[in-house]
């Protein structure tokens, strides 16, 4: 090299010594996943970036069950500590995280991730491990059976797509649905489950696509509008997508059937803000029926934090999640294997602030969506 | 220890991007914002290949190189037309366009579903699948890239590209085609990032759009100009310190409510002091 090369190779052996110092300090933290008098668990979400605002109420219900955990007695009498890893909802970050969480904190589970693209990366990392991760808020159908180390306690995506399209058809008669899709992984996986369905019943289909950094919505709404369905489906990947909808087809004049998935009509902001807007539409949520279970975690969560629990189907998922893997712990001990075959064997009708669990063979939650209908503001569910 | 191996193949895998990338912008001058494309390109190539024919990961990576060389070659032929900034621009521009066909050309790509459950590379009925193995094999291919690399930039094709990077006007003057040496070194580098993105796409085992977004392309950035431009040493290093100083942050013990916060801070900036205090890059022998 030339001029400037000596400089740069002390720069270069710091670099080095960074490196190796700091290999030499992870390895001496080698300590297994269950000391004495503590259980460590893994947790995989999006802390920061753009889909932070699932990953942070899900890291602030998982702070409140801990403390409740461990105020109780904690897990099998240990104390629970949980590692909170954030994978910002990209797969390389999710494979680093449950790497870091598998390999160096040696923990037998991980609750996550946020999403299914960091869950999608993490899941080989801890099949490798032999450690369980369980996912209250992935929801690729492309998950299904990846491993026998995973499993979720929240349903599929596929679930919000049949229980919209069987709606449609067969309840309101709509034989001609517009879609206007999000390019995320998320929203494309409702689409197409509900394209497979609908179809099927005999129903057409136009589709309109954005990219989630897009903001004008009217030449799509123009285009759609033309086309005269008899209802819209608005399978979008975050509620203020679906509010820029919304305040766009006000201004164009537009109000057709509306169909929500959960991001929507799981979110009481959107749903307060365009309250006349949406009075009568429809929307797949998974069934949160006020239990008091639900109902204290909301509370709790609003005296801990001074806000409202965000993304309170995904949230509470998780919050179970940490309960069925202290119920595993406390049946078949502190063991990734044996947890991930007690998570798909032995959920039955569990109560949880998500309403009741039943995880099968597949990993997969099976009590799915139910139909919510908004009424003054509020979704309600539909009989 | 398997979770420094995982690192190391990162390291492998960046190192390789960093250096095809520096040939572009350290050895030619050309401020290159498309390299995430052409890595993208690889790996989908490979993936595509691998889930769907099942063909074995190295005629797979070949697939990939070729793939990426072609595109690069199409992109090539207008790029190599523009200059200086104009250049940065479009290349800009390439990036954002592959990854629209990424993410709209469903029935091939799966879109934002992304491909999960790419295999790990096999040979001779062995198989990479332990990460100690992969590792090896990652760092053969880095070495392999890094020999590739020196023996270009000490031929005499990497001396007029030297020269082209400090005034391409002179040199035109001297009957050299530059535009013919851009398109050249533009093609080597493609086809070099391709074999990264392969070896991502069989080690994550899943890629979506959202690993070759103009984010990655800025990341590949950092990281050549980090290490220092016109160095090849410089380049493997610059994909050290990036890939190891985020994953040592986790370490750090912040606490557990601001953690993932004062990590992306921390990170960023020390970012912006190395490059205040160290603008030529860790071992850098040209500025930009």
């Amino acid at each position: 090299m030339e001029e400037g090369s000596n400089k740069g190779w002390i720069w270069g052996i710091v670099v080095l010594l960074v490196v190796v110092l700091g290999g030499w300090w992870v390895l001496g933290q080698k300590t297994p996943g269950a000391s004495a008098d503590t259980i460590k668990i893994g947790f995989i979400g999006a802390l920061t970036g753009d889909a932070a605002d699932y990953g942070e109420p899900q890291k602030n219900v998982l702070v409140l069950a801990a403390k409740d955990i461990n105020d109780h007695g904690g897990i099998a009498g240990k104390q629970v500590e949980i590692i909170y890893e954030d994978a910002k909802c990209k797969g390389p970050d999710g494979a680093n995280a449950a790497s870091k969480l598998v390999n160096v904190d040696k923990v037998q589970v991980i609750l996550g991730g946020s999403c299914s693209g960091e869950t999608l990366a993490a899941v080989p990392v801890a099949e490798a491990g032999k450690v369980a991760i369980i996912t209250g808020s992935a929801t690729s159908p492309a998950l299904i059976n990846k491993s026998p180390y995973f499993f979720r306690d929240y349903p599929n995506d596929s679930s919000q797509g049949v229980v919209l399209a069987d709606q449609a058809y067969t309840k309101e008669g709509w034989k001609k649905v517009a879609v206007i899709q999000e390019q995320t992984d998320y929203a494309l996986g409702i689409f197409q489950a509900f394209e497979a369905r609908y179809k099927q019943l005999g129903g057409t289909i136009v589709k309109e696509e954005f990219a989630s950094n897009i903001s004008d919505f009217r030449s799509v709404l123009a285009k759609l509008k033309a086309d005269k369905p008899d209802a819209v489906l608005v399978s979008v990947q975050t509620a203020a997508s679906a509010q820029r909808i919304f305040d766009q087809m006000q201004k164009l004049g537009w109000k057709p059937k509306l169909m929500l998935n959960d991001v929507t009509i799981g979110d009481p902001a959107t749903l307060t803000k365009f309250k006349d807007f949406l009075e009568g539409d429809i929307g797949a949520n998974f069934n949160l029926n006020d239990t008091p279970k639900f109902v204290a975690l909301r509370d709790a969560y609003k005296a801990a934090y001074g806000k409202d629990m965000g993304y309170p189907t995904y949230s509470t998922a998780v919050y179970d999640s940490l309960y069925l893997i202290k119920e595993a712990i406390e049946a078949v001990g502190y063991d990734g294997t044996k947890i991930a075959a007690w998570g798909r064997s032995s959920v039955k009708n569990w109560e949880g602030a998500s309403g009741s669990i039943t995880i099968g063979p597949d990993g997969e939650r099976q009590s799915g969506d139910s139909i919510f209908q908004v009424k003054n503001g509020t979704a309600v569910l539909v009989q | 220890m398997e979770y420094l191996i995982h690192i190391a193949i990162l390291v492998c895998i960046y190192g390789i991007l960093g250096l095809s990338l520096n040939l572009v912008i350290g050895e030619a001058g050309l401020l290159n914002v498309t390299q995430a494309a052409f890595y993208g390109m690889g790996a989908y190539g490979a993936a595509l290949l691998i889930t769907n024919y099942d063909i074995n990961f190295f005629l797979a990576l070949l697939g990939g190189i070729i793939i990426s060389a072609f595109g690069s070659l199409l992109i090539g032929l207008v790029l190599s037309r523009f200059r200086g900034d104009f250049y940065a621009l479009g290349s800009f521009g390439f990036n954002v366009i592959v990854w629209s066909i990424m993410l709209n050309w469903q029935d091939v790509t799966h879109g934002p579903l992304g491909i999960p459950g790419i295999a790990r590379p096999a040979l001779f009925g062995f198989t990479f699948s332990e990460n100690l193995t992969f590792l090896i094999l990652a760092a053969v291919f880095l070495a392999l890239v890094y020999g590739i690399s020196t023996f270009i930039t000490k031929s005499s094709f990497g001396r007029v590209l030297k020269a082209l990077r400090e005034d391409e006007e002179a040199i035109s003057v001297f009957g050299y085609a530059t535009s013919y040496y851009k398109l050249v070194t533009f093609v080597i580098s493609a086809s070099l990032a391709a074999i990264a993105g392969a070896l991502f796409a069989s080690y994550i085992t899943f890629i979506d759009p959202s690993s070759f977004s103009l984010n990655e392309s800025i990341f590949l950035l950092s990281i050549v100009i980090l290490g220092g431009l016109g160095s090849s040493r410089g380049a493997v290093m610059g994909a050290l310190f990036l890939i190891v100083l985020p994953e040592a942050l986790r370490f750090v013990g912040f606490p557990p409510d601001v953690a993932a916060q004062m990590r992306q801070m921390v990170y960023g900036l020390i970012l912006i002091l190395l490059m205040l205090y160290r603008p030529q890059g860790l071992m850098g022998t040209f500025r930009m």
